[in-house]
This record gives structure tokens, sequence and C-alpha cells, in this order.
């Protein structure tokens, strides 16, 4: 456990934070960086899509409602038609999406209020994921 | 000069008793069509007995005549309105009326055969004075009057005593029995006509018989001693003048009158008596009126006022109100002591004082129940009970029982009205008494009773409307709560972004500040301290916003959900802020062209905040799905997609403006959506239309609640909408008046 954790830790990764609520973007980044992560954020579902397309991040972390009119499930669609070994981690606050997304490819679906552990335990299980 | 003659004697009482009680029969009231028959019937009666009288009483032969002639047309018309009396009594006004014009038309002509046709020549009888030798006309007649008294009898016996009921039935009582008694004394008349000598002493019996059938018609109600006397005074003055210049011209003139005249001299007097009685109801009538418009000028202008007040009540929809004012008005007009209101409460199955004025608070009780024999006594007769009158009559004779009494002065009630909507009692007033110490007239009863059927009528309609306002209240906060049930989701997303902005905060503070904190204070590296102390600070103040921003959302819902008060001054500025809101936890804005244009400093609206907010709600929420099923429209090709189509923009505005003369504000709501066709158009308002996928949004009652709402507000709603174009709505709110 411990040198797993450990061994995860010192790989070092990309990743793209999409939310509509800046604090949380704040929080996720500041946590992820000290991990050693590389970490992309925007608020906005088009900025996102494009984001995603063009880094290929290692894995995406994805919130349904955004500031701009396109949700996360669009976003996840459209970069799925692109790139559909994206992995992408879903998090939302609402309790009736999960199945759409899933069934979208979505690693997995984290239900907010979500903390750091939960988190870090999703990426590090998408990293791990070949 | 005049004999004196028992008959004579007691024909004259019967004229006075009669007089009396026909004039008593006027008085009371003239639109109960028994007792107007009645009237008639005394009268014909006093008629018949003052001739009869003048004619025993003389015994010159010539006159003596002519006061029988006038004596046979009493008896005709005796008979006629008796006749009449039985139909108004058993309420056959509309049924029989030819047969009454038959009657009239008959008597009419026998009225004039008495004076000649009926008599074949003369005798003096018995010592009884002169009677006639009776003609075959007179046979003729004798079977018509035989024929009238059996034919009321029977209708009497058949339809009002065997068939009738209550009131009615005892009135048929009365008046068959004493009828008997009359007809039977006025009938022993006919004896002597044809040659047998059987005196006609039972002719006193007709006093009787009037006196019962004035009981049995005018019983229970106490007159106006005052009007009465003056009544009676100007009667006997008038008839003192019809029957006394005749008499002078008989007595002072006679010789004068044979010289120029003849043996015909008594034709003038007989003219002046004709004339005079005939323009003698005249001028009673017109004297009498304008006696008692000064002696009742008082009474009559209160009458008036009750009955304009009782007009104006059905407007009044507060309850309270409305009871306060009827006390109000009945103790200020009639200037009674007090006056109190009970109303029928289903709960406690009692009657409830609910409104009071006047000094009544030192004994009265406040509750009676529905089976005290007061309610009871009142259910049944349907009429006004008067304690003065219950006293003064005994209750044996009304069929009171003492405890009717006793519970009249328990309530400290000098009369009491009830009022009934249909044959349910709905409450009564009780009355105390006049502060002028006088009784209470018929005609007080009757705008009183007048007065008591309208407030029951205005009590209804309160009722009714209070509990349809309950309703609607009820309605329009299910209507909301079901709002917040197409919101919920919005909201937990919300709320539950700013939980975990909080959890996130807390724990990156944790696991990436406080983590080293440790180490850097036994190193003592202040510089790396006041760098995560900084950064400490701005986690605290993130998470300080997120719990301020969720603790906001959460009192706008509270606000929201809140039971609506009443209404005041309502800024629509306010109330659109507030919806907005909320209305942004449920949808996403940055997709769409969103505008509010609310001039600063708009005038206020006279409404209910939260309504208003619903109503700002529902139609802002309406735009969005009509950009939305336009976006559907154009995927599924039903609507031709533009090549660059800008952004769906709702605008919310609001200025003051005029809307049928009333100074309004008007809220415009316009989007660029779907519109609707114009058979949409036509059904919007209808409840449980709606052109949306229901398992969505939507239970088609969002418009028709927003008219409700609307009305309820005295404004109007107005729509303006083009298929493919897009909606606007045009709500129009009454401003409050300018200070």
């Amino acid at each position: 456990m411990f040198f797993s954790r450990q061994s995860r830790r010192n790989k070092m990764a990309k990743i793209v934070v999409v939310d509509d609520e800046p604090d949380l973007l704040y929080f996720v980044e500041g946590y992820l960086k000290t991990q050693g992560h590389e970490v992309l954020t925007t608020l906005y579902g088009r900025e996102a899509i494009r984001l995603i397309l063009d880094l290929k991040p290692d894995v995406a972390l994805i919130d349904i409602r955004l500031k701009d009119d396109v949700d996360g499930l669009q976003v996840i669609r459209a970069v799925r038609e692109k790139n559909p070994h994206q992995k992408i981690i879903l998090v939302t606050a609402y309790n009736d999406k999960d199945g759409e997304a899933l069934r979208d490819g979505v690693l997995c679906c984290l239900r907010k209020p979500c903390g750091i552990k939960e988190i870090d335990d999703a990426i590090s299980a998408a990293l791990d994921q070949k | 000069m005049p004999q004196i003659s028992p008959f004579g004697i007691i024909s004259f009482l019967n004229f006075l008793l009669a007089a009396f009680l026909g004039i008593l029969a006027f008085v009371r009231s003239s639109r109960n069509p028994s007792r107007l028959a009645y009237g008639f019937f005394a009268s014909s009666l006093a008629f018949y007995a003052f001739f009869y009288s003048l004619w025993q009483f003389d015994n010159n032969e010539q006159t003596a005549k002519f006061f029988f002639y006038l004596c046979i047309v009493g008896v005709v018309l005796i008979n006629n309105f008796f006749v009449q009396l039985t139909h108004a009594l058993l309420d056959f006004s509309g049924k029989f009326k030819k047969r009454l014009l038959v009657a009239y038309a008959l008597n009419i002509v026998f009225c004039f055969c008495a004076f000649g046709p009926f008599y074949h020549s003369w005798a003096w009888k018995y010592t009884y004075g002169y009677w006639p030798i009776p003609s075959v006309v007179f046979h003729i007649y004798l079977l018509w009057w035989f024929f009238q008294v059996f034919y009321c009898f029977y209708y009497l016996w058949v339809h009002g005593i065997r068939e009738g009921q209550g009131k009615l039935k005892q009135q048929c009582e009365w008046v068959f029995w004493s009828s008997l008694i009359g007809f039977a004394g006025g009938a022993s008349n006919w004896f002597v006509w044809y040659g047998i000598n059987f005196p006609p002493y039972l002719n006193g019996g007709i006093a009787i018989y009037a006196l019962c059938l004035a009981y049995a018609i005018v019983r229970y109600r106490i007159m106006d001693i005052q009007l009465v006397v003056t009544r009676t005074g100007i009667f006997v003055l008038i008839y003192c003048g019809v029957v006394g210049i005749p008499a002078f011209l008989i007595f002072q003139t006679r010789d004068l009158l044979e010289r120029q005249l003849g043996v015909n001299w008594w034709l003038l007097p007989a003219g002046a008596f004709s004339l005079l009685s005939f323009i003698g109801p005249f001028i009673y009538m017109t004297v009498q009126r304008r006696a008692e418009a000064v002696l009742s000028r008082e009474q009559k202008a209160y009458q008036q006022t009750l009955l304009q007040a009782s007009r104006g009540m059905t407007l009044i929809k507060d309850l309270t109100r409305l009871l306060t004012l009827i006390v109000h008005i009945l103790t200020k007009t009639i200037r009674i002591t007090h006056a109190r209101i009970f109303l029928w409460d289903s709960g406690s199955k009692q009657f409830i004082c609910k409104a009071a004025r006047g000094d009544h608070h030192k004994q009265g009780s406040d509750a009676i129940s529905e089976i005290a024999a007061l309610i009871q006594h009142i259910q049944k007769t349907k009429e006004p009970l008067i304690l003065e009158e219950i006293r003064a009559q005994g209750s044996v004779a009304l069929k009171l029982s003492d405890e009717v009494i006793r519970e009249m002065e328990k309530l400290d009630a000098a009369v009491i009205v009830p009022s009934f909507v249909q044959d349910r009692l709905l409450g009564f007033v009780v009355l105390g008494d006049k502060k002028s110490k006088r009784l209470y007239t018929e005609s007080d009863l009757d705008t009183l009773a007048t007065l008591a059927n309208q407030a029951a009528l205005a009590i209804e309609n309160c009722v009714f409307l209070t509990a349809f306002e309950h309703q609607q209240t009820h309605f329009f906060q299910t209507a909301k709560m079901a709002d917040l049930g197409t919101m919920a989701s919005g909201i937990a997303h919300q709320v539950n972004n700013r939980f975990n902005v909080i959890k996130l905060g807390a724990e990156s503070a944790l696991m990436v500040e406080l983590r080293n904190v440790g180490k850097l204070l036994e190193a003592k590296d202040i510089d790396a301290i006041r760098k995560i102390t900084d950064s400490l600070a701005i986690v605290c103040q993130k998470i300080a916003k997120s719990a301020d921003h969720g603790g906001e959302i959460v009192r706008r819902l509270l606000d929201f959900s809140k039971l609506s008060e009443g209404f005041k001054p309502v800024s629509i500025q306010e109330a659109a802020t507030s919806c907005i809101r909320l209305w942004e936890c449920k949808r996403t804005l940055s997709g769409i062209d969103f505008r509010i244009e609310i001039p600063d400093g708009l005038v206020k609206v006279h409404g209910n905040f939260s309504e208003i907010e619903e109503m700002l709600f529902n139609l802002l929420d309406n735009a969005f799905d009509a950009l939305k099923m336009k976006e559907e429209a154009w995927a599924f090709g039903t609507l031709e997609k533009p090549k660059d189509p800008p952004k769906g923009s709702i605008v919310l505005s609001a200025k003051e403006t005029f809307w049928r003369e009333k100074r309004c504000v008007e809220i415009v709501i316009s989007d660029t959506g779907l519109g609707m066709t114009d058979a949409v158009k036509k059904q919007v308002f209808v409840p449980f239309f709606t052109t949306k996928a229901t398992a969505i949004k939507g239970t088609g009652l969002g418009l028709y609640v927003i008219r409700r709402m609307v009305d309820a507000h005295q404004g109007d709603i107005v729509l303006e909408s083009e298929h493919g174009k897009g909606t606007t709505f045009h709500v129009f709110l009454p401003a409050v008046a300018e200070e």
C-alpha cells in the first residue's frame, strides 16, 4: 500500500480540471500541484474540449455544470468522438446523470461533495489503469 | 223621532267594533293580502251594521227604507269580501282569479238590486221595524248568498283545516268557526223576511265573529299606539263629516228642502251622503298619509338608511368588518341600547356572538345552543320575536314555553330578528330597547327582516369569499412548491458545490499548507511560515465565502417557499432580483442573452411579494423553455434553422404606465424562443394545458396560476406571440396610490 502510493506519487501526470466553480479549481489545482502533477483548469465547456483534445492529458476531471452553454456531458461526448481513449473522471452534484456518463465511457463518477482523498484515489486509479 | 230598538243597539255595537277592526287591519299591513282582504271585509261589516242600526232606529218609513237599502248593499259586500278573504287566506290569488271576478261582477249587480228589485213590498213586522216582502230576484240572491257562504266554508275546511299546516291551519280553524257563528247570526235575519217570527238577536254573533276573525288574522303584533290613535281619530273625524253633513241636512233644513223639493226632498241628503261616502276614503287616505309622514318622519328616515345600508352590505368582503358595520348601523340609526349578531358555529353546535355594540356586557350571554327552546321557536316560525309582545300576549296564547322568554331575557334581547338562507338559520340579530323607550312597530320589523335577509346573503358571501381566498392562497402555495420541486436538483447542485468547496478548502489546508508547518516551525523558517499563513488566509476567505453563498441559497429557498403574506407595496426590482437568484440555481443563464431593464425608482405595486416573485419566476422559466424548444425544433428540423442564429435572448423590463385608466406597472417578459401557434395561444391559460413533455417540466398549471395571481392583484396579463419568432407577456399590476 505504502509503496504503491509512493510509486504513483513519483509519476508526474498531466491533468485537466473543468468546473464552473473557481474556488474548487483553486483548491484542486493547489493540491494536485503539490503532488507534482501538471494541472490545467477551465470554467468553460468549449475551452475544455479544446484543452483536452489539444493537450491529451493523462486524465480529465469534468463537472457537468459549466459556465457556458456547453455542459460536461457534451464535453465528454465531443472528446470521445475525437479521442475514444481519453481517461475522464466525472465530478458532479447531480445524482441522475451517472448512468448517462458511464455509458459515454467515463472511468468513474465522483459525487459532490467529494474530498481531496476521493479525488486523489480516483486519479491514482485512472493513472494506474492501462 | 227615532225609536230605541235592541237590534239597532246590537248593530251599532257591531259597527263600532267592525270599524275599529277594519282600521286596525288597514293600519297593520297593506302588503299582506289576507290582512287587506280582512280590512275590506271588516269595513263592509261596519257599513252593514251602521245602516242596520240606523234603519232599526228610524220609524219613518221613507228614511228607514233608504237605510235598509244601504244595509242590504252591506250584506252583498260582506259576502263578496268573505270570498276574497277566503281566497287570500288560502293563497288562491293565482289559481282562481276568474272565480273571484265572477263573484265581484254578480255582487255588483246585486248591489244595484238592493235599491229596489229585491223587494216586493214593505210591512211593519212584529215590532222589529219596516221589513220587506222579498221578490223573486231576492230569492235568487238568497241562493247566491248561501252558495258563497258554503263555497267559503268548504274551501276553508278542505284546504285550510284538513290539508293546511301550522299557522295556516290555525288561522283557518279560527276563521271557520267564528264565521259559523257570524253567518248564523247574519242568517237569523232571513226568518223575518220570510214571515217567520224569529227575532234576529243572533246578530250579536257578528260582533263575536269580527273579533275572532281579527284575532285569527291580525294577531300577535304590538302596534305603534300613536299611529293607531291617529288613524282612528282621522277616520272618526272624516266619517263624522260623511254621516254628519247629511244628518245636518235632514234635521236642520228638512222644512226648507221639503218646501223646495217636495216629496223627494230626501234625495239631496242621500246624494250628499253618497258623494261624501265616495270621497271620504280619499280624504281619509290623504290626511292619513300627511299625518303619518309627520309622525313617523324620523322612523322613515332610519328605515331608509337601513335599507340603503343593507344594499351596500354585499359589497363588503371581510366578515368581521361586515358584522361590525351591521351592529354599528343598527345601534346608530334605530338608536337602541345595544345590538349583537349571533352566527351559527358548526364546530360547537351553538350560535355564537360575533359582533356587539352598546352596553350589553352587563348581562347578556355570548352563546346559545341549537337545542334551546328559543332557537327551536325561531326555526319554526321564521319570524322576528318581540319580548314585549310575548309578555303582553302571554306565552300561552302564542304557544310559547316560558323557556323562550327566559332565554330572551338571558340574551338581553328586546327583539330577535332571524336571518335565513333557504331554510337554514344562519344566525340572528339581538336588539336592545330603543333609547326613546318606544316600541318596535310592524314597519320596523319589516325593515329589520329585510336587513336581516340582506345581511344573511352578505354573510354567506363573505364566508364563501374567505373560504375561496383561503383555497386560492393554498393553491398558489402548492403551485409554488411544485416549482420548487422542479428546482430541487438545481438547488441541490448549488448547495453541494458550496459544501464541496468548503470540504476541499479545509482538506487542502490540512494536506498542503498545514502538513509542513511543524517542520518549518522547528526550522524557524519565518518566511515559509508567513507564506503558509497567507495561503491559509485565502483558503479561509474562500471557505467563508462559500458558506455565505450556500446560506444565501437556502435563505432564498425559504423565502420562496414561505406562505404568502398580505398585500403591501412591492418593488418589482426587488422581486425580480430575488426570483432571478433562485432561477439561476435551476437554469444556466450563460448560454443565453438575458437582460433586466428595470429603471431605478420605479413606482411600487400594490401586491403580494411572494406571488409576484412566483409570477416572474414562471414567466422567465417559460421563456427559457421556449428558447430550448426552439433549439430542439431546429435540431429536429421542424423549424428551419437560420445560417448564423444569434443567442436566444430573454428580456425582463418594467415601466410605469396606464392600463384601463389605472396607474400601473407594466412588466414585460419577452423571449426570442419558439413562440406559439394561434391554437396554442388560445389555450395557454387553461389549467393542465402544456406543450412541454410533462415528465421534464411543468404541470400545465404555470400560466393558469399566473393568471389567477394576476386576477387576485386586480391586474391583467396580455400575450403576444408568433410561432418561430418569440413570445412577449405583458403583466399589468396596479401601482400603489401616490402619497
